[in-house]
């Protein structure tokens, strides 16, 4: 009898995966298979043929999902759009938690920490961010605050703390921590972070390059906007990290379904709301080009305030959309198909070559600030208010960080998923459709 | 007996669910397809997990209601009862297909070719 049980629950765990069939559907099936396995048993059949011959009544997983998605075609879509929201939303809140570590880092290293210019040696001295406020010009700034520093390492010396602690204590203990950090060592996590993140520091120091001085943030609203530009690097690099992870999954995801529509979701907001962003900058850019007075006077002067970012972040952030809807392709691929593309070797790869990829990722920036410099032959910093072609990248890139973007998609996602439960609910019109092919 | 069509499977299977709701008064999937199967002697041929969807449907329908109970052996089952609305589309499908099995017995009990030309 427990051998029984076992082929039901293992059963039961293969339907569950149809997407098209509810808890309820799935509870009544199993009723059903019950009743099937006793005729089966009354009519003199051992166990083993009894569950077969039931099961071969029933129909397969693949039967089954076919015809339940005769009657509910949109409850696939609304799991799968739950999902997604799911994913969003739970990214979006890891993200918000890490914004508020920042800042609690800010409070307590603006309180310990003195503000000190810092003299590098000459080679590695860059500049901070620069930004422009209408009513003040440009801001020059001088110094580094150490807390900023600090900040910064202590959140990278607690991240990868936790992982070394969190790895020890736990590995063997929950199967999934295991299966989360398989592809790595606690060693190369560590690694991993680091480099990645000296990375995003190194590529993303929001301004171009200058080896006279280490130029810094003047007051704390300006240190959180330098911090701010690394969250969002950070919240990128996350993005990469957790696709990663998924992808060393794969085989997990085949089964569970819905964590690859999380993805899917995730990055197809982020891609759209990138997309957006581009898209708005690209508006702002012909606002400019028929009216520079207008632009000036009713775009620029409404936001609070621009950075100059180089001609290579406006290129990365094209990237960015490229990728980000990129691997909701992939994702929505996985998800359908429910295998990847190829064998796993590409996953493998993948990962072993992240550290190549965030490379990739942030080459753009990098080169940008470059070309930037030499094109220009001279500090962004000094170019004036009105060159068109700052403003120009100013309005795309203001554009295109509007995150605010975001919960409209959301909204539209929720009310997409809303609106297929609510038929759902109701029934459509008509009863006359039969069941055929 | 020869086998019913997939499409005539399809077809039937409202009309069929709904009868036999009204003969039985209250039915649970199991029963159902098994009554099927014994009506139709074999030749209607449904895999079970078919009948489900077709349940599903006509309950949307507001046609039949199901409500979960205990069963004698103590496992749980969804019963399922007809509704008026369900009682009166039985009356519908008996005069649809009351007329087509009217116009087929016509052409076939007179020996004749459907048409000829």
């Amino acid at each position: 009898m427990q051998l029984l049980e076992e082929k039901i629950t293992a059963w039961r765990q293969e339907i569950a995966r149809a997407e098209s069939i509810g808890t309820e559907a799935l509870r009544e099936l199993e009723s059903h298979l019950r009743d099937a396995i006793d005729a089966e048993l009354e009519r003199g059949a051992t166990l083993v043929e009894a569950f077969d011959g039931a099961i071969a009544q029933v129909g397969s997983a693949d039967q089954l999902e076919t015809e339940y998605r005769k009657v509910y075609p949109d409850y696939s879509w609304a799991k799968r759009i739950i999902w997604m929201l799911s994913g969003y939303a739970l990214v979006s809140l890891a993200l918000k938690a890490t914004w508020i570590a920042q800042e609690v880092t800010e409070e307590i290293g603006a309180r310990w920490f003195p503000n000190v210019p810092i003299a590098l040696p000459e080679p590695i001295q860059f500049e901070g961010p620069s930004i422009y406020r209408p009513e003040e010009g440009i801001h020059r700034l001088d110094h580094v605050q150490l807390y900023v520093l600090a900040g910064i390492l202590a959140m990278l010396a607690a991240t990868a703390l936790a992982i070394c602690f969190g790895a020890r204590c736990i590995r063997g203990k929950m199967p999934w921590f295991d299966r989360l950090f398989a592809p790595c060592s606690a060693l190369r996590s560590l690694v991993f972070i680091f480099i990645s993140f000296g990375i995003i520091i190194f590529a993303n120091l929001p301004t171009s390059w200058r080896l006279d001085r280490w130029n810094s943030v003047e007051d704390f609203g300006l240190s959180l906007q330098f911090f701010g530009s690394w969250g969002d690097l950070a919240k990128l690099t996350m993005l990469i990290a957790f696709s990663f992870w998924a992808l060393t999954q794969l085989k997990k995801i085949r089964e569970r379904r819905f964590v690859i529509w999380m993805f899917a979701g995730f990055f197809v907001v982020v891609g759209l709301v990138r997309l957006a962003g581009l898209t708005g900058g690209l508006m702002g850019t012909l606002v400019y080009a028929i009216s520079p007075e207008f632009a000036s006077a009713n775009v620029m002067s409404r936001l609070p305030g621009f950075f100059y970012y180089s001609r290579g972040t406006f290129a990365a952030f094209v990237c960015q959309v490229g990728l980000c809807l990129g691997l909701a392709f992939f994702a929505f691929r996985i998800a359908f198909s429910g295998r990847a593309p190829k064998s796993e070797r590409v996953v493998h790869w993948l990962w072993n070559h992240a550290l190549f990829l965030m490379i990739i990722w942030y080459l753009p920036q990098a080169w940008g600030k470059v070309v930037t410099l030499i094109s220009l032959r001279r500090p962004m910093y000094s170019i004036e208010p009105d060159d068109p072609m700052v403003v120009l990248e100013g309005m795309s890139l203001a554009f295109a960080n509007s995150y605010s973007i975001a919960p409209l998609f959301a909204i539209v996602l929720a009310v997409a998923a809303g609106w297929v439960l609510f038929r759902e609910q109701r029934g459509r019109t008509g009863g006359e459709e039969l069941l055929s092919e | 007996m020869a086998t019913v069509s997939r499409e005539l499977v399809a077809a039937s299977s409202k009309p069929l669910v709904l009868s036999i709701l009204a003969k039985k008064g209250e039915s649970y999937g199991y029963e159902i397809i098994s009554q099927v199967r014994m009506l139709s002697g074999g030749a209607l041929e449904w895999t079970d997990g078919m009948l489900y969807p077709v349940l599903h449907r006509l309950e949307r329908d507001g046609m039949i209601k199901s409500v979960w109970k205990k069963s004698d052996t103590g496992r749980d089952r969804k019963y399922y009862r007809l509704k008026q609305a369900g009682k009166k589309e039985i009356e519908r499908q008996k005069a649809q297909w009351g007329s087509v099995s009217g116009a087929l017995d016509k052409l076939w009990d007179e020996g004749g070719e459907p048409c000829s030309s």
